[in-house]
């Protein structure tokens, strides 16, 4: 009898569950994840958007291929990933390692490295816009000083990517210095001691103590930086709008969607980054699984 | 002398400290202060000490902006899609952490691998779908597509959170006849207080700040939110640079005045999970 009571209450419980949790997979499943087979179904066809769409078979990718605006906004993407995978986490390492070292005011300067992290891209890349404006922005506080040599053209063609590039590495970087000081303070001391015992010098101590500790943390970094950096768009979109020298994977995407009206090539665009994040993850999935063998 | 050397390393130490502060801060500081100067100034030389002390180029920025609309409209998007989410969260939260049902595993999963969507292996057939239905260029769509893409990242976080929660807690109130409602509402909410706080930072954080979606969906200038107002203010009146200075500070303001006064909660909230 008590049993029978009990798995009523179970079977009622599950029920509630049942009820609770799957209206809300449900309006996830349709708001992102139907779409995104959509977007996968529409790279076969000729859709604008509007009207019915038109099977066409691979005829998106092999335009793709051909495109060499395509072939540049690739290559753009890659440069960013570069940069992105060295200065921002280089500088997050070393201002972490220096932070973990000091006690006082540590953190005061983590929340004013921070405090970037906190502002929308539209403002950031908006200001820093007028910053690199040739006639009203920094170039005429450089030339008063005499550093005409420094005074880039900021915004043109072959500086464009990386002076936005600056813009979002220096809202980035404060992020990625937050993760390594917790990842840092996670270290034993006693083996910074040792070291000191045995002489060793700031240098060998990063090199063979501080690295290795947080191999883990910095193998998700560099994960999270590929695969972001393959769809990267605010600061470009709100700077350049991907114009000449800045043109990216998402940019070009976007221009195709709703100022072309070609969604089916935009589409493809998008398989292309999905499937670039993907091998990404494959990649890194492999390399742990040999790393843990 | 080795006091000395420690105390040199030390000066050197936070030099370096304060100098990386200074450059970090500096774009920011240029911008208040060209808020504080007139358009004239600053064309003839970019960055400069406050020259005008008054809110004249304030009063300018928020009307010409038309910024109590743009505020508005954030607020409503912002608040409505925070409450969501956070609502979400602790209720899928806590059936995924506490319950036993057959597709509890897949549907943990599926909201881990739906993390790594990016937003642009949806957002064009959502457009264009939400197009149909009416929902473009109304809040409304932009809330329900915030809702969904900030579901599965605190719907984990919270789950996380709730495991942490003793069972014995809700088991001796289920013996005492609550239904599970019941101990979500007052027993899970009220211990879960810093998750959520966590949450709602996060959701209202990056829906304000939002750009790429909130600039595809809102097209008509009075509907924009604040930080997609910005962008065609800036794209209207660029060359009243005092302005463009100015509104800049007007728009970031109330996200930087909540980071200053809940720094921990802000850079712990917005840091953690993204390790686990």
């Amino acid at each position: 009898m008590a049993r029978q009571v009990l798995s009523n209450r179970t079977r009622r419980q599950r029920l509630i569950a049942y009820a609770s949790v799957l209206p809300i997979f449900l309006y996830h499943f349709i708001l992102i994840v139907l779409p995104t087979l959509n977007t996968l179904t529409a790279s076969f066809t000729n859709w604008n958007g509007i009207g019915k769409k038109q099977f066409t078979g691979i005829s998106n990718y092999i335009e793709l291929v051909g495109d060499p605006n395509f072939i540049t906004a690739f290559g753009n993407n890659i440069k960013w990933m570069i940069v992105f995978l060295t200065l921002p986490i280089m500088l997050g390492i070393l201002l972490g390692y220096i932070l973990s070292g000091v006690k006082r005011g540590r953190l005061f300067f983590r929340a004013v490295y921070f405090l970037p992290y906190v502002i929308s891209a539209a403002i950031a890349g908006k200001i820093f816009a007028a910053f690199y404006n040739p006639y009203f922005g920094i170039n005429v506080a450089l030339k008063a000083f005499q550093l005409d040599f420094i005074a880039l053209d900021w915004l043109a063609p072959k500086n464009a990517l990386f002076s936005v590039a600056f813009v979002d590495m220096w809202h980035w970087w404060g992020f990625l210095l937050v993760i390594f000081i917790s990842a840092l303070q996670q270290i034993d001391p006693l083996l910074y001691e040792s070291a000191r015992v045995e002489g060793a010098s700031e240098l060998q101590k990063i090199w063979y103590i501080t690295l290795p500790s947080i191999r883990q943390t910095i193998v998700f970094i560099v994960l999270i930086t590929m695969v972001w950096s393959v769809s990267t768009f605010e600061y470009v979109w709100v700077m350049t709008r991907g114009g000449p020298g800045s043109e990216i994977l998402s940019t070009m995407l976007y221009k195709n969607a709703y100022f072309k009206y070609r969604a089916g090539y935009a589409s493809s665009i998008a398989v292309v980054q999905m499937l670039v994040s993907f091998l990404i993850f494959a990649g890194f999935g492999a390399l742990r699984k040999r790393m843990e063998d | 002398m080795m006091s000395v050397c420690r105390r040199l390393n030390h000066i050197f130490v936070y030099s370096f400290l304060c100098l990386v502060a200074l450059l970090q801060l500096s774009p920011l500081l240029a911008t208040l202060f060209n808020s504080f100067r007139s358009t004239k100034d600053i064309t003839k030389f970019p960055i400069g000490l406050p020259t005008q002390y008054n809110l004249e180029n304030y009063i300018e920025a928020w009307r010409v902006g038309e910024y109590t609309r743009a505020f508005a409209n954030s607020i409503i998007v912002s608040s409505v899609s925070t409450i969501s989410v956070v609502l979400m969260a602790i209720i899928a939260g806590f059936f995924l952490a506490r319950s036993n049902f057959k597709i509890k595993d897949y549907i943990i999963t599926y909201f881990g691998v739906a993390l790594s969507i990016p937003v642009f292996a949806f957002l064009v057939p959502v457009y264009f779908s939400f197009s149909e239905l009416g929902l473009v260029d109304h809040l409304i769509g932009l809330v329900l597509l915030f809702i969904a893409i900030n579901m599965p990242f605190n719907i984990l976080l919270s789950r996380t959170y709730i495991l942490g929660i003793p069972r014995e807690l809700d088991e001796s109130a289920t013996m005492d006849g609550c239904s599970v409602y019941q101990i979500i509402w007052n027993i899970i909410f009220p211990i879960s207080k810093p998750i959520i706080t966590t949450i709602a930072l996060i959701v209202f954080v990056t829906t304000w700040n939002e750009f790429t979606v909130a600039n595809t969906f809102l097209q008509s200038p009075e509907l924009k939110t604040a930080s997609t107002k910005y962008v065609l203010f800036v794209g209207e009146r660029g060359s009243d640079l005092s302005l463009v200075y100015t509104a800049g500070i007007v728009t970031m303001l109330p996200i930087v005045a909540v980071f200053i006064a809940l720094q921990n909660y802000f850079i712990e909230g917005m840091t953690t999970g993204s390790i686990k």
